[in-house]
């Protein structure tokens, strides 16, 4: 008798917990199924008020993208907006946290059920291409004529394997230098220039370092390092050969570019080290205004003016290092190989990543759009005179910026550097002794 | 009653072999529903990456069959050895300390003290946390200039380097995890330590036997099953330790914490050498399955079961 | 040597003060755990400049409810909290029931292979979980489950782990009673029913708790296997307010708090199921 009260405990919750989300539930949670043409023959006959085409066969896509998936209004814009213009196609959409997505897609393919269209990064789109899981679209491109000079070369470039178009851009990025105009102004510095050098840039920094409170520990620092392989990009140094078998990291060049970052930690002192970071991270450091230059992109443009409250901030080009040079990064929309929709999916792709799709995409403030017209007309006015003045040198930037360097091993690659580049940064290893260890693993996933 | 010898016994016997084949039958039917669930979801899918042990599967495309040579890799894998060997040492470092001080918190919980449903919560807090908070609590508690750092230089002990220094990073991670998992078993061996009849301990006191005497005589051989269940789970566990290494640590610094658990999962997912990484499973559950198989045999020396 | 009937004085000043040493041990480690969320709370109620600009430990007063309400506004709480609820209940019954039915069986009757087949049954446990995640997944889309929440308790309703401890505590569970049960002429399933469960409830809670909150907590299976936004569960749900770029401290924590309390109150709930005298009924002599 005792045993059953629990369970009549339980099942009355369960009632309970059943009316709870019966309640909460806004929409209907059945998922459309993929209309097959048959049962459209059979469903519902044409509805009188059907603008233009008669009941048409209506496919559905599903479409998965991690593009502003914590602001969810921005990309379901896009998709309504392509879902009325194309009538016939139905788009179940999914937005995925960015850092677990590609683990479901890598699911998802698994078992068959891969998505017709999904949005990608620069690296697994490089990956998922070379490893034959996405349809080449330079056929789709020419069929429909899509005239793909309307977009940045450099991005467009970037989600070519081999010369075959396996993704479109559907927004860039890039790293330029924030600063923070009134740390200069307090020290009566001139603003970063478009041509400084790094010898200009060390200068500002170390002036604008301080023990503002005079307690013995530095509390505004001039400058923090953006994403180690941009400074590489700034000394020439790259990290394989041309014919991909070698490791070049530990050539002088690259020993020279980590170098700058110990020196800047250690011996000029104006970059604070790993631990001073571990108590506060560049990013809220500079929001605090505790850091006078960071290298970051346009995503930190909302947040920045949505945090910021005591200075204001602008943006400049990154110094040069030997030469002019900073990273681009992009996001994009790819086909399935095993998509059974494709040309539903590439008039999706074409519109998501064409200019309608992307200026809807832009104004919703996530990054920016490949679409030149789009980038340089619309992002200034959609930003209204908010911060950063200098936007234009986003687009700027597009002139040199290079993407990062990718590999079908990538992921291998980069954990055989980053635990030595730990190393080296906090001195517990020389440099040029770091990177000839970590060639030892780039080496063997070069030639795996 | 007819008294006849010969069909009586006859009638004995095809009753006992009645009973046993009745029992039999609840027997099945039990452990059906139960089984079915398992069948679909740990059976088939077990032989599903068997298969794919087999097979150079990259996930993105089809797989081929190349029969042994995965297994063969883990061989000349030096970054496998050394990931056993941190496994091992995990295994090793954390199961006795959690079975220990698991039954002690548990022992000490049992004595009627006041607020125990306070002290029971306290030590079952860390266990209902997810692990991404915990992860993240640590990493910022455990810093170079973290909350536990702090406080020891409030006590005059240098910082350490919990999660950066590579000799000692390992160690870090196994606290934390001892640290999750404490209220656990504590409430496993609580639920034991109830199901001991007081009769028993009260005579034994009447017999003039003392608390110590009570606790190795009578306590821990009625105990002795959930003991060995502890262990045997802890083991299996320790193998499959992932949470916290991928949250706190992603196997660094260097490679000193990454575990089996880990390395799978980053040649599977990351690398996508799926079938490299199913391998390398199997390796492990050759290991725990020999360990456990020990645990098992030797369990008629110390286990104390109602058979 | 002490009196056999009445303890001497030092006897009961020795129980006394290891019973203090034993408070202050337990007082010590129960810190050590609480510590950790009593900083979560405290970050959670603070306001996103103050995370870094004073100590750890530094309360903001007044607190700053924000992240709690940016949570609320931002995610349909209620609607993932009833998800998760729903499901993890399901299991958590589904569980208990399978597991003691299989670990009765298991302990105490008789069938062919059985010894075997528990040994696979420990043997399921050994394999690491993340090599079975795609063929979990295989599965459930043979099923057809995908995408439904039959997905998330299908695979969960049933556990070597559960069948395991069920299994160790029913053989300790005295045969007598068991003995006399049969002459009384029950069947297996009236014991389980009468006897067995009512004097188990402290393991069965135990149990039931474990399975709810592995549900409660699960992040990885419903990522996988759920694709519309109203079926989400809470940590999934919760992982969308997760900026790509950077850390949201106080966001961070606040989610971790609401997805805790809700156990946390059903651990208080159950409590007093976890002590039990044992019974022994009718069996003297």
């Amino acid at each position: 008798m005792k045993a059953r009260l629990p369970f009549f405990v339980l099942s009355v919750l369960i009632v309970m917990s059943m009316l709870l989300s019966a309640c909460a539930q806004a929409t209907p949670t059945t998922a459309p199924a993929a209309a097959e043409p048959a049962a459209a023959d059979t469903a519902a006959p044409a509805q009188p008020e059907a603008p233009a085409a008669p009941a048409a066969e209506q496919t559905t896509i599903k479409v998965m993208s991690f593009f502003a998936y914590d602001n969810p209004e921005v990309e379901t814009a896009v998709v309504k907006a392509f879902e009325e213009k194309n009538p016939d196609i139905k788009v179940e959409f999914e937005s995925v946290p960015m850092s677990d997505i590609f683990l479901k897609y890598k699911t998802l393919i698994a078992g068959d059920v891969a998505p017709d269209v999904m949005a990608m990064n620069f690296d697994n789109a490089y990956v998922f291409a070379s490893m034959g899981a996405l349809e080449p679209l330079d056929e789709w491109i020419t069929k429909s004529g899509y005239d793909t000079s309307i977009i940045f070369k450099s991005t467009l470039d970037m989600f070519k394997v081999d010369g075959v178009q396996f993704s479109m851009p559907a927004t860039f990025s890039d790293v330029v230098l924030f600063y923070n105009k009134d740390l200069f102004d307090a020290a009566g510095l001139e603003y970063p220039q478009r041509d400084w050098t790094q010898e200009d840039l060390v200068a500002a920094a170390k002036a604008l370092t301080a023990d503002t409170d005079g307690d013995g520990k530095v509390d505004q620092w001039g400058y923090t390092f953006p994403w180690w392989p941009v400074v590489l990009e700034m000394y020439n140094a790259t990290i394989w050969s041309e014919d991909g078998t070698t490791c070049t990291l530990n050539s002088p060049e690259g020993v020279r570019a980590i170098q700058s970052i110990v020196d800047a930690r250690y011996e000029g002192k104006f970059s604070p080290t790993a631990d001073q970071l571990a108590e506060q991270g560049d990013w809220d450091m500079f929001i605090a205004g505790r850091l006078a230059m960071f290298p970051t992109g346009p995503w930190a443009v909302q947040p920045f003016n949505d945090k910021i409250t005591g200075f204001t901030y602008d943006i400049a080009h990154m110094p040069a290092g030997d030469v002019q040079a900073t990273h681009v990064y992009a996001n994009s929309y790819a086909m399935a190989a095993a998509s059974k929709n494709k040309e539903a999916a590439w008039k999706f792709i074409a519109f998501a990543t064409g200019p309608e799709g992307t200026k809807i995409r832009q104004d919703g403030k996530y990054e920016i759009s490949p679409v030149k017209e789009i980038a340089e007309k619309y992002y200034l006015a959609a930003l209204a005179g908010a911060s950063p003045e200098s936007a234009i040198v986003f687009m700027e930037v597009q002139d040199y910026a290079v993407p990062q360097p990718v590999h079908a091993n990538w992921s291998q690659i980069h954990d055989s550097i980053y635990p030595e580049l730990d190393l080296a940064l906090t001195q517990a290893k020389t440099v040029q002794q770091a990177l000839d260890d970590a060639c030892v693993g780039v080496n063997a996933a070069l030639n795996q | 009653m007819a008294v006849e010898a010969i069909p009586q016994t006859k009638k004995k016997i095809t009753f006992a072999k009645k009973q046993r084949i009745q029992e039999a039958i609840w027997g099945y039917l039990f452990i059906t529903p139960n089984f079915l669930v398992i069948l679909f979801f740990t059976f088939i899918p077990v032989f599903f990456a068997l298969y794919m042990s087999l097979t150079d599967w990259n996930i993105l495309s089809d797989p081929n069959f190349i029969g042994l040579e995965n297994y063969e890799k883990i061989f000349s894998d030096p970054l496998a050895k050394e990931t056993f060997l941190n496994t091992f040492y995990f295994a090793v470092v954390s199961v006795p300390i959690n079975v220990f001080l698991t039954l002690l918190l548990a022992v000490l919980l049992n004595q009627k003290i006041k607020g125990i449903t306070f002290f029971r919560t306290a030590y079952y807090l860390p266990v209902i946390s997810a692990s991404v908070a915990v992860s993240l609590m640590f990493m910022w508690i455990l810093a170079n200039n973290g909350l536990l750092n702090q406080i020891l230089g409030g006590m005059g002990i240098e910082p350490v380097r919990w999660l950066t220094d590579p000799k000692i990073a390992l160690n870090s991670v196994i606290g934390v995890t001892i640290w999750k998992g404490l209220g656990l078993n504590m409430i496993i061996f609580l639920a034991a330590l109830q199901d001991i009849p007081k009769e028993l301990l009260e005579a034994a006191a009447i017999d003039g036997a003392n608390a110590v005497q009570k606790f190795f005589k009578i306590t821990i051989p009625l105990l002795s099953p959930v003991i060995f269940f502890v262990t045997i789970t802890g083991v299996i566990g320790s193998f499959q330790s992932f949470d916290l290494v991928y949250n706190m640590t992603r196997g660094g610094p260097g490679h000193s914490t990454t575990v089996i658990g880990f390395y799978i999962w980053r040649q599977a997912f990351d690398y996508l050498h799926m079938g490299y990484g199913a391998a390398l499973a199997f390796i492990v559950f050759a290991a725990i399955l020999v360990l456990t198989i020990l645990q098992w045999v030797l369990r008629k020396f110390w286990v104390y079961s109602e058979e | 040597m002490s009196n056999k009937n009445n303890p001497s004085n030092s006897d009961s000043v020795l129980a006394k003060s290891v019973q203090a040493i034993a408070v202050t041990l337990l007082m010590f480690g129960a810190i050590t755990m609480i510590v950790p969320f009593i900083w979560s709370v405290i970050t959670s109620l603070k306001s996103a400049e103050n995370i870094f600009s004073h100590s750890a430990f530094w309360i903001q007063f007044p607190p700053d409810f924000s992240a709690y309400k940016q949570i609320w506004e931002r995610i349909p709480l209620l609607l993932y909290a009833g998800n998760t609820l729903k499901v993890a209940l399901i299991v958590t019954v589904g569980q208990l029931a399978t597991s003691s039915l299989a670990g009765y069986a298991f302990a105490r009757l008789k069938f062919p292979g059985r010894d075997r087949l528990f040994f696979v049954y420990i043997a399921t446990m050994m394999i690491p979980g993340m090599v079975l995640l795609i063929p979990n997944f295989v599965v459930m889309r043979n099923l057809g489950a995908i995408n439904t929440h039959w997905a998330l308790i299908l695979s969960a309703v049933g556990s070597a782990f559960g069948t395991f401890l069920m299994r160790q505590f029913f053989l300790s569970f005295p045969s007598e009673l068991e003995d006399a049960a049969k002459l009384d002429g029950c069947n297996p399933f009236m014991f389980y029913w009468h006897i067995l469960l009512p004097n188990s409830k402290p393991i069965l809670t135990t149990l039931g708790l474990m399975a709810f909150q592995n549900i409660w907590n699960d992040f990885q299976w419903p990522l996988i296997v759920l694709n519309d936004e109203s079926k989400r569960t809470l940590q999934l749900g919760l992982s969308y307010l997760m900026s790509e770029y950077y850390t949201d401290w106080t966001l961070l924590m606040a989610g971790a708090i609401i997805t805790l309390l809700p156990i946390i109150l059903l651990f208080f709930a159950v409590q007093k199921y976890f002590v039990q005298s044992f019974k022994f009924t009718g069996l003297k002599g």
